[in-house]
């Protein structure tokens, strides 16, 4: 069970490593690139995360994470349309691996593109103190910040979403991280089998869900909303079970 | 193990590392003390012995938790976590509202603003107002209003004015402009900021004394107009009424003259037309300080709470040596500190307390180069801790304890890296949030 699952977990991941890579070394590279266009023309002190925020680096990763979900989407129905996945569910066994290995390997992706976020943040940071001590050096004023990067993080609630430090926050974000991946499974399968009433209508459901909770937490940091939080959590475990279960029936 | 396995494997393992020296990079100063406080001290701090003091660094996304005590300066760093904040609390505005009870005269004027606008001016000579006295209450979902008749009248006479803008196409004679102030007869008149009853008045709004003449027993609120000798008719401390019909008003009714909701008095201020009223206070076991300044300077009156009852006066005329601040006041379950802070920092501070049945000064008037924020006194010693610092700019927080002597037996700074935001911009500026003095038992 073990080896079969690495085996086919080695084929969605391992197979598209390179293309996979795309994606967090441009959220690596390109932050910086972005928030440094903002920061050359600071001439007076301003604070990390405002620069951040003004900066065209999120909308980056916006579009970073949108592709990511919809890569992930197109493969799995590509699957279907080249009919790759029908070899595998002759395989013996039970066809729910191929359902988890195809999820693994997107939460794998996702992973990845997190890490190439947060390096980019870390690399946008060290761009930052670079422009401030210049200022400083000009100016003559002090701009000594202790842990500056710490505060930054902190003081902010975009980065407290990337970069999550309390246990509510942390499962909070990984709720709205992991909603991309089951998204794209649970729709990629849907559509292939061409239920598209039962897929349109609940990806609008989740997108919508997830929407709302993103909001919450980007006006309102100082609280998580659990309502939205809760029925997004159940409506992601009906996708999960539904996508599930067509794969076992082989319902396409 | 195929080698595209093992570059996923290691692709993996490069994200969590990645990842985690993010996190490592953010935290490993915060660990390291970066953010950690200092004493500067002056004197022994053995003399801190049986007091402590706690309080709150805070920005509303990280917080530094700290307590200093004789063993030194403790504390804790956290990020604070949603939804954690504190709930609003019970709290009152006193203020007032003059109606003009004889208008002698009534002058008109206009000055022309931009786009075809004038600033346009009533001024009304008046004399015997009354006054009303209002207060509100707030809390959580909650906002109440009180209004009474004070039976309080002023026999001298003032200038009241107010102004707004409006729009005339040539510039308006007198006529229009009254025309104009008729048609919002809700508008009140107001004395000018330049007015000496601004002065005599104590209300919250630009008075001399920064002073509060609302005071929570319990869940039972007690007030007293607030007013300067030369006003006529009975002072009384009140207790308000919780009843249904001071329940519904909204904020429009605040112009109003009309009563809202009812108080009873539970005591007659002794003299009180002899005496500037300046403010009413109470202690944690439930009774109220009047403070008021009479013939022989500033001096405290105790009232209990239940009934009423008169139980005696403490005259501290040193501690209104200042030209203008705000007062504070740190009750206890037997007695308080209390003072005033000027816009210079400095902190006239004594303390009172109730021993063998009689309320006394128990510490001569000190002046604290700080504004205080918190005090307390123990066993002779007078502890207290404050800033220095003119708002918006980088404040200092200070901690000093007092014994018999003129000089303090004990004194220190407590250094903090807050004042590393201020060159930057100000809507996360570490601020503390909490300073307030525990004290353990004595055997006073």
């Amino acid at each position: 069970m073990k080896s079969k699952f690495l085996a086919l977990f080695s084929r969605e991941f391992s197979g598209r490593l390179w293309q996979v890579w795309v994606f967090p070394l441009a959220a690596a590279l390109f932050q910086p690139l972005l928030y440094w266009l903002a920061v050359r023309e600071m001439y007076e002190s301003a604070r990390f995360e405002e620069l951040y925020a003004s900066s065209a680096a999120p909308i980056l990763l916006a579009v970073l994470f949108a592709a990511l979900t919809g890569w992930m989407v197109w493969l799995t129905v590509r699957d279907f349309s080249n009919g790759s996945i029908c070899t595998l569910l002759t395989l013996p066994g039970s066809r729910g691996r191929i359902w988890l290995s195809k999820l693994s390997a997107f939460c794998a992706a996702l992973l990845l593109l997190w890490a190439g976020v947060l390096t980019g943040i870390g690399l946008c940071y060290l761009v930052f103190s670079g422009r401030c001590a210049e200022i400083a050096r000009v100016t003559g004023q002090d701009f000594r910040l202790d842990a500056g990067l710490w505060l930054g993080l902190t003081r902010s609630s975009l980065f407290r979403i990337l970069c999550p430090m309390t246990l509510p926050e942390i499962c909070s974000s990984l709720l709205l991280f992991l909603t991309l991946p089951l998204l794209a499974a649970w729709a990629g399968w849907t559509f292939a089998g061409r239920h598209f009433a039962r897929g349109g209508l609940l990806s609008i459901a989740v997108v919508g869900l997830w929407v709302l909770l993103l909001r919450e937490r980007l006006l309102y940091p100082d609280e998580i909303p659990l309502q939205y939080a809760v029925v997004l959590l159940g409506t992601l475990a009906v996708a999960a079970i539904d996508s599930l279960q067509t794969v076992r029936r082989a319902d396409f | 193990m195929k080698k595209r396995n093992i570059a996923a494997f290691c692709s993996i393992a490069a994200a969590l590392l990645a990842a985690g020296g993010i996190y490592a990079a953010a935290w490993s100063p915060v660990l390291a003390g970066a953010l950690d406080f200092a004493l500067r001290e002056e004197g022994d701090r053995a003399a801190l012995a049986g007091f402590t003091l706690t309080g709150r660094l805070a920005d509303g996304a990280e917080e530094t938790c700290f307590s200093v005590d004789e063993t030194g300066v403790r504390q804790q760093i956290a990020v604070v976590p949603p939804g954690e904040e504190e709930p609003l609390s019970l709290s009152y505005i006193a203020g007032f509202s003059l109606r003009p009870g004889n208008i002698l005269a009534q002058h008109y004027s206009a000055e022309p603003e931009e786009g075809g606008y004038y600033n346009i001016t009533c001024r009304a000579e008046v004399t015997d107002i009354r006054l009303l006295w209002q207060l509100s209450v707030w809390q959580p979902g909650d906002q109440r209003w009180f209004r009474m008749d004070t039976g309080l009248t002023n026999p001298k006479t003032y200038t009241l004015y107010d102004s707004f803008s409006a729009n005339f196409e040539e510039p308006p004679t007198e006529t229009e402009i009254a025309r104009e102030f008729a048609a919002f007869p809700e508008r009140n008149l107001r004395l000018g900021s330049d007015n000496p009853i601004q002065q005599t008045i104590f209300d919250n709004y630009g008075s001399r004394w920064s002073m509060s003449s609302t005071a929570q027993v319990g869940e039972t609120v007690y007030f007293t107009p607030a007013v300067s000798r030369e006003w006529e008719g009975p002072r009384r401390i009140y207790r308000l009424d919780r009843t249904a019909d001071w329940e519904g008003y909204s904020l429009a009714d605040i112009r109003s003259e009309q009563n809202i909701g009812s108080a009873s008095p539970i005591a007659e201020i002794e003299d009180g037309g002899q005496l500037d009223i300046l403010g009413l206070y109470a202690t944690l076991d439930g009774t109220l300080v009047l403070c008021v300044n009479g013939a022989d300077g500033f001096a405290f009156r105790f009232y209990r709470a239940e009934d009423g009852a008169y139980e005696g006066s403490v005259p501290v005329p040193e501690l209104l040596g200042l030209s203008g601040g705000s007062f504070c006041f740190f009750p206890d379950e037997n007695g308080f500190c209390a003072g005033f802070s000027d816009g210079e920092g400095v902190t006239l501070l004594t303390a009172v307390r109730k021993t063998g049945g009689q309320w006394q000064a128990v510490h001569p008037v000190r002046a604290l180069p700080f504004r205080v924020r918190d005090a307390v006194w123990r066993d002779g010693q007078l502890a207290a801790a404050g800033t220095t610092g003119s708002p918006g700019a980088p404040q200092r927080y200070r901690l000093a304890v007092y014994g018999a002597g003129e000089e303090p037996l004990y004194r220190a700074e407590i250094e903090t890296p807050a004042g590393q935001d201020y060159p930057y911009s100000v809507q996360y500026n570490r601020e503390m949030a909490e300073l307030a003095f525990e004290r353990s038992e004595s055997d006073d």
